[in-house]
């Protein structure tokens, strides 16, 4: 799990070579590791998760045999030379807002394993439990444990549902090793009409009751805190009562009126704004993740899909059957309106050069169709793109071969593509951070893409 | 023992030099303002207002202005006008200037005339017009302009982009163009076919996995009967008890096999389910 050996080796040699350093070259070296660019203060994570086709969104195959380029035509976008499948019309004019990223690929073709490396970027090994305290951080994580927010906003928010398949709840949204402090706190998007299909409500939510009244809140806080007294003395210190205190203090923030509780209210968002990101769970997640942003959360993520895969069933990327008009009519027209208005939406309100918005997703769809009309889980190479952030949009940087089955250039991992986001946020890949018991890890293995 | 040294290095540099930017600093904090280092090199500040420092009017600008490295300002959700802004034309090193949503109109935007250091201005929604634009054609640095829900009109933007061609300014959308989506009419519920056991047209053997759906069974019969689905390998698992004339409902996907029968557990129908939500009538 954490590779002990590799960091200790990586301590010895950055010690050794410090104690070669004068001060003067300590001095310019210090110099050279700050740069002067402008960072990215806020990043919205938009995942798609079961596995978005790539073939169906922003790698079509128009030259391929038919069993492989299926049904959808390609379109062209703002961007000339760069096309879309047809049934992302709006985002396609967006392209000169996007880097896509045509050549990611990895070896896990299971939800489990593939959520895991896409959320945290790291392999897992073993067995990889939702709440375990052993997996890697979450990106959404540790980008907040670098960007912290005022007190009493929270340093992460995911939004609506934590991911499922089949009742088993996937590891990789959660703070892992950097303590429960850091878990991004999970928020039920208070508008829009739900995806279709399972969605499991057993994961705590933070649904922030807009009704009550402040004397209320403030009189129970007052007896909490009396109450707090006298369990602190007898309890002690411990851990857990320490985790406690920070939610309770967190939550009470919250309701007595911090950005946060004014952004989670879409009521007060203009109708037509709300319109425009489609009245539907996905426009309102990303519409209240833009709100969120503005309220001083650095990060977000949005889950754009039914919680639960049980199977295939509901509006999810596990297109394993009637791919074509899943994708056509449930899935891509609201991820197209609800992306494109949040790009709209923070590009005239000028917080577009200063949010990253970053696309993730299991893994890409097998070339062929098989006899149910769906295209199964395919790592071997996948599509993801990049928004806003010092990001320099229409581009495309790797491709994949002619029938989208691996990558012909430009091959890259999910390390590669979270070494970028941590670039374009200002955090140095190469960065240490230390577990509960104080033990050091690197954050990343990758390697930023030249697209920041 | 390095990082010690260095330490002490800034902290002397910092007590020699700058305790008027303490004072203007702890005015900010005062203020609800945040103020914090900014990445682009030493003593330079970034001073933020749109979270905590709303309350910030004109007479707490004064006090801003009194630092002079600030490189990036953010007066957004602030209650400062026009006239405030007259502070601003001391701080000469604006590279980023936030104003939006503010009322600040086209009189306070002449108070920025001189701040050629200007790479990006926000103005979206505060009440500038066009006449605005006249005292920012000076600002040769200025990268990103933003005039969202203003009254300034395509003439005052083709104005202004003759005189600083590198310039892109954002519009934004005319939100009287947005169309919402159409509701779509909930589908009539449909019957699905009920198969009397024994009868011509014979229920697939097993159940297939598909799309989830919901179905609502509804017993028209005087007694109880018994609900099965039959799994994916044929064999029936029960789910459950439906009183006469009463209605259960149960999550299932498309394709699905559910077996009716008597209390006695003898067949007395099936249902197969489709793609869309549906009632399942068990006749008398």
């Amino acid at each position: 799990m954490f590779s002990l050996k590799h960091t200790r080796r990586n301590f010895l040699r950055s010690s050794v070579g410090l104690a070669g350093l004068t001060l003067p070259t300590f001095f310019k070296a210090q110099a050279v590791s700050t740069p002067k660019r402008r960072k990215a203060k806020a990043c919205i994570v938009i995942y798609t998760w079961g596995g978005m086709s790539h073939y169906e969104s922003f790698d079509p195959k128009p030259e391929a045999p038919v069993d492989i380029r299926g049904e959808f035509k390609s379109i062209n976008t703002a961007t000339p030379g760069i096309q879309f499948s047809e049934h992302i019309p709006l985002l396609a004019k967006h392209s000169n807002k996007l880097a896509i990223v045509r050549s990611v690929h990895h070896s896990n073709g299971a939800h489990s394993g593939a959520v895991y490396l896409n959320l945290t970027g790291h392999q897992p090994e073993g067995q990889i439990k939702a709440k375990g305290r052993k997996n890697w951080p979450s990106i959404t994580s540790v980008i907040s444990h670098f960007h912290r927010p005022l007190a009493g906003i929270p340093n992460a928010i995911r939004m609506p549902y934590s991911m499922y398949d089949n009742g088993r709840q996937m590891a990789g949204e959660s703070a892992g090793w950097l303590g429960a402090k850091h878990d991004p706190i999970l928020m039920r998007t208070p508008a829009g009409e739900p995806y279709g299909g399972v969605n499991r409500y057993d994961d705590p939510a933070l649904n922030l009751k807009l009704n009550i009244d402040r004397q209320r809140i403030s009189e129970r806080l007052n007896l909490l805190e009396q109450l707090d007294h006298s369990l602190g003395q007898r309890l002690g210190n411990s851990t857990a009562y320490e985790k406690l205190d920070h939610y309770r203090q967190m939550a009470a923030d919250m309701l007595l009126g911090s950005p946060v509780r004014e952004a989670y209210d879409l009521e007060k968002e203009d109708h037509r704004i709300r319109n425009m990101y489609g009245n539907h769970i996905g426009g309102q997640s990303l519409l209240l993740a833009r709100r969120l942003v503005e309220a001083g959360v650095p990060v977000v993520q949005a889950v754009c899909s039914a919680g639960d895969l049980a199977g295939g069933g509901g509006d999810n990327w596990d297109t394993h059957r009637n791919h074509f008009p899943k994708m056509k009519n449930r899935l891509l027209p609201v991820f197209d309106r609800a992306v494109s208005a949040l790009l709209t939406d923070l590009e005239m309100r000028g917080m577009l050069d200063e949010t990253l918005v970053v696309f993730l997703t299991d893994f890409g769809r097998t070339p062929k169709v098989n006899a149910n009309g769906g295209r199964d889980h395919h790592p071997g190479v996948y599509s993801l793109a990049f928004a806003g952030g010092g990001i320099s949009g229409g581009q495309v940087y790797g491709a994949s071969d002619k029938k989208g089955i691996e990558p012909s250039s430009g091959d890259c991992t999910p390390a590669d593509i979270h070494a970028t986001v941590f670039k374009a946020m200002g955090i140095n890949p190469n960065a240490e951070l230390h577990d509960q018991l104080d033990r050091p890890y690197r954050i990343c293995d990758g390697k930023p893409l030249p697209i920041v | 023992m390095i990082r010690f040294l260095l330490f002490l290095v800034l902290i002397s540099n910092q007590a020699l030099g700058q305790t008027s930017d303490q004072h203007a600093i702890e005015s900010i904090k005062r203020n609800g303002g945040l103020v914090l280092p900014s990445p682009g090199g030493d003593n330079q500040w970034e001073v933020q207002f749109q979270l905590r420092g709303r309350n910030l009017s004109d007479a707490g600008l004064a006090d801003i202005a009194k630092l002079k490295n600030i490189i990036e300002l953010n007066l957004r959700d602030t209650k400062i006008t026009s006239d405030g802004l007259i502070h601003l034309k001391e701080l000469n090193k604006l590279t980023r200037l936030h104003l939006e949503r503010t009322n600040v109109d086209d009189k306070g935007i002449a108070y920025l005339k001189d701040l050629t250091k200007l790479q990006y201005l926000n103005l979206y929604k505060t009440r500038i017009t066009d006449k605005a634009l006249e005292h920012l054609t000076e600002l040769k640095n200025l990268r990103q302009l933003y005039i969202w829900q203003t009254d300034v009109t395509d003439i005052g933007i083709a104005y202004l982009k003759k005189r600083l061609p590198s310039l892109t300014i954002i519009k934004g959308i005319d939100l009287s163009t947005v169309i919402p989506i159409k509701k779509k009419e909930p589908k009539p519920e449909h019957d699905l076919k009920w198969l009397p056991n024994g009868g011509n047209e014979k229920p697939p053997e097993k159940s297939v996995t598909g799309e989830f759906t919901i179905i609502r069974f509804i017993n028209k019969r005087n007694k109880a009967v018994k609900l099965f689905w039959i799994d994916y390998s044929g064999k029936p698992k029960f789910y459950g008890m439906i009183n006469s004339e009463s209605e259960r409902r149960q999550n299932t996907y498309e394709d699905a096999v559910w077996m009716i029968t008597n209390e006695q557990e003898m067949p007395l129908g099936y249902f197969v389910t489709g793609r869309d939500f549906a009632r399942a009538i068990i006749p008398k």
